[in-house]
């Protein structure tokens, strides 16, 4: 196990450095300069002096070389120190943290939801294979998956204002302040990120339950004359859950995605929507920073979920 | 689809000759697959609305009738008019261009750039090979929409940079992909009889390799098609996307999303519908694709 830790650890750094020199170049050198374009928008069409021009590119670091400013930015990163926003003039991080239980929370509620649908669907839709169960639970996954999450949400928001003439209360309350109303603002926008990982998640865990059942062990339970209850749940299911856990890691990066645009779409002071705020208002800074962390936190539950993965079965580590 | 492989593939499963009709073969698509059919038929129809949007639709998508702001569907108007009296159903129409051109574009370069550096990593193998896979591990580890949203921060909204940030998210998982089908071609027999008789690295790669790969592409091409759809969609709702004055099923979607949903429904009801349903027709297209073309998946659903 200790191997494979070591393994696993060792792909992590690096990816890590990579993803911050992807994000630098993205940042720094694709817009060719960051400091007019913040000025003076996409278009040139602000207006500003040298003077301000001269003292953006000294604040940003822009006048030194790039592997410079790409060593500071780094050197930096690693004291914890992420600099300020260039639109509040506020440290980063500042802003950053009291967003961070929301986004936490609601990501955590959604695949919740989805797991805790998503694997007793696979498991009728395996066992009914071929009957109407099964195909409604496959269309009903087909869909979810075609559907926008955003529109899901939007959908969501729509019917609950026309069918019973009322909105969620907007904005965010902690748990710890008020459960209640925390949890009516957060189930709408969780629901609606639920549904495709959840469509996803569904498909795989019928698939590799169909592979498992075909399994000799499972016909040999069956030959002993235990209830298919006790086969499906404690024989097959230990093995056809296994897959579905990874899914999880790579969907991980998905919810993080769809939660800039569910943040959004129900006005939810979470990183997404900070994100989306610093990309409108051209705070480089902030969404460099930004960026790097939901790249950090998608990398870390992968991590954690191949460590897991391993933990459980045997056979991986040994690889 | 004219490709040799493919086409073996096709012939070596289910019997079928080379020289079989196109027609044919899609009266067989049609009773083995039916699903797959009705998604092929979708993304045909999806199509023809796009070339002839200008004949089909009922009004200009951009000249507002002054006196019927945010009118529900009626006979006049089938889907309804927006917040400045346009008419619903001919945006949607229009809608269907940008939408399917940036899926298209994405899905061409995506492959092409793709299967190009898939290849190479694969048959150069060595100090090319880490390197690029490094790069694809990097740009896999940021959520795809994050990728494109930090992508737009950079480039400011336009169509062309919608292209380019669509393609980027795209090409890490087809390089992967390529990579590891050709990993096996390299080593077949045939790769090396080829080597043996004297043929040079690009024989190889373009004439032994690349084709050898393009089912996987294919199939990997039909979930970029759906997924670069939903994407536009996604960065034109936030407005990162294109432009607001073009009529797309995401801008329509984020301007009725902003203050007009609960006035009027169906301006977000048949944008979001007509997404749905080109998304959920590339779908079932993709599936039947994958089972029909990648053997290593077969009978796994």
């Amino acid at each position: 196990m200790r191997a494979y830790v070591v393994r696993r650890l060792l792909l992590f750094f690096p990816t890590l450095i990579g993803v911050s020199l992807i994000v630098f170049i993205i940042l720094r050198i694709v817009p060719g300069d960051p400091a007019f374009i913040m000025l003076a928008g996409y278009e040139g069409e602000g207006s500003f002096t040298q003077d301000e021009l001269d003292r953006v590119r000294r604040r940003l670091g822009l006048d030194a070389p790039i592997y410079v400013q790409y060593v500071k930015w780094i050197a930096s990163a690693v004291q914890l120190d992420f600099g300020d926003s260039f639109f509040t003039n506020r440290p980063i991080w500042e802003e950053v943290r009291p967003r961070l239980p929301l986004t936490f929370q609601f990501a955590f509620m959604a695949i919740f939801l989805a797991i805790a649908f998503a694997v007793p669907m696979g498991i009728i839709s395996a066992t009914r294979q071929d009957t109407w169960i099964d195909y409604f639970l496959r269309i009903f996954a087909i869909i979810g998956l075609a559907m926008p999450t955003f529109w899901v949400g939007a959908l969501l928001l729509l019917c609950l204002s026309l069918w019973f003439n009322w909105f969620p209360p907007l904005g965010y309350t902690a748990p710890w302040v008020d459960l209640k109303t925390n949890f009516i603002q957060l189930i709408f926008p969780a629901v609606a990120l639920a549904y495709s990982t959840n469509a996803v998640a569904a498909r795989m865990t019928r698939s590799q339950m169909l592979e498992v059942l075909r399994e000799d062990y499972i016909r040999t339970a069956m030959a002993k004359g235990l209830l298919e209850r006790v086969v499906v749940l404690r024989h097959a299911l230990k093995n056809a859950a296994l897959p579905v856990l990874t899914l999880f890691g790579v969907q991980f990066g998905f919810l993080l995605g769809g939660s800039v645009v569910i943040e959004s779409v129900f006005s939810l002071p979470g990183i997404g929507r900070l994100l989306i705020f610093a990309i409108n208002t051209r705070d480089f800074p902030m969404v460099q920073f930004l960026v790097m962390f939901i790249a950090f936190i998608f990398l870390t539950v992968n991590l954690l979920v191949d460590l897991l993965y391993g933990w459980l079965d045997p056979r991986i580590r040994y690889e | 689809m004219t490709d040799k492989s493919v086409e073996t593939t096709l012939a070596v499963e289910f019997g079928m000759s080379r020289r079989q009709s196109l027609f044919i073969r899609a009266w067989w698509l049609v009773k083995s697959k039916p699903l797959g059919a009705l998604g092929g038929f979708i993304l045909i129809f999806a199509i023809l609305v796009a070339i002839f949007a200008p004949v089909i639709s009922p009004y200009d998508p951009e000249i507002s009738d002054r006196t019927s702001r945010l009118t529900p569907p009626d006979t006049k108007h089938w889907f309804g008019t927006d917040h400045i009296a346009r008419d619903v159903m001919s945006r949607v129409i229009y809608g269907s261009r940008v939408s399917l051109l940036v899926g298209f574009i994405a899905v061409v370069t995506s492959s092409v750039l793709g299967t190009a550096l898939g290849v190479a990593s694969a048959y150069f193998g060595k100090t090319l090979d880490l390197l690029l896979q490094r790069v694809v591990d990097s740009m896999q580890a940021l959520p795809g929409l994050v990728l494109a949203l930090t992508l737009m921060a950079a480039m400011g909204p336009s169509l062309t940079a919608v292209i380019i940030a669509i393609t980027a998210v795209r090409v890490p998982g087809t390089v992967r992909t390529v990579r590891s089908v050709a990993l096996s071609v390299k080593a077949s027999q045939y790769a090396e009889a080829a080597r043996a008789v004297g043929a040079d690295d690009w024989r190889v790669m373009f004439r032994h390799i690349t084709p050898n790969c393009m089912a996987p592409v294919i199939v990997v091409g039909s979930a970029v098609l759906g997924g670069a759809i939903v994407t536009e969609a996604s960065l034109s709702f936030l407005g990162l996307g294109v432009p607001p004055n073009i009529p797309t099923w995401g801008n329509m979607l984020g301007q009725a999303q902003e203050r007009y949903i609960a006035a009027g429904p169906w301006t977000s009801v048949f944008p979001g519908l007509a997404l749905t349903f080109t998304a959920f027709g590339i779908n079932l297209l993709g599936d039947a694709l994958r089972d029909i073309l990648d053997p290593r998946l077969r009978g796994s659903r």
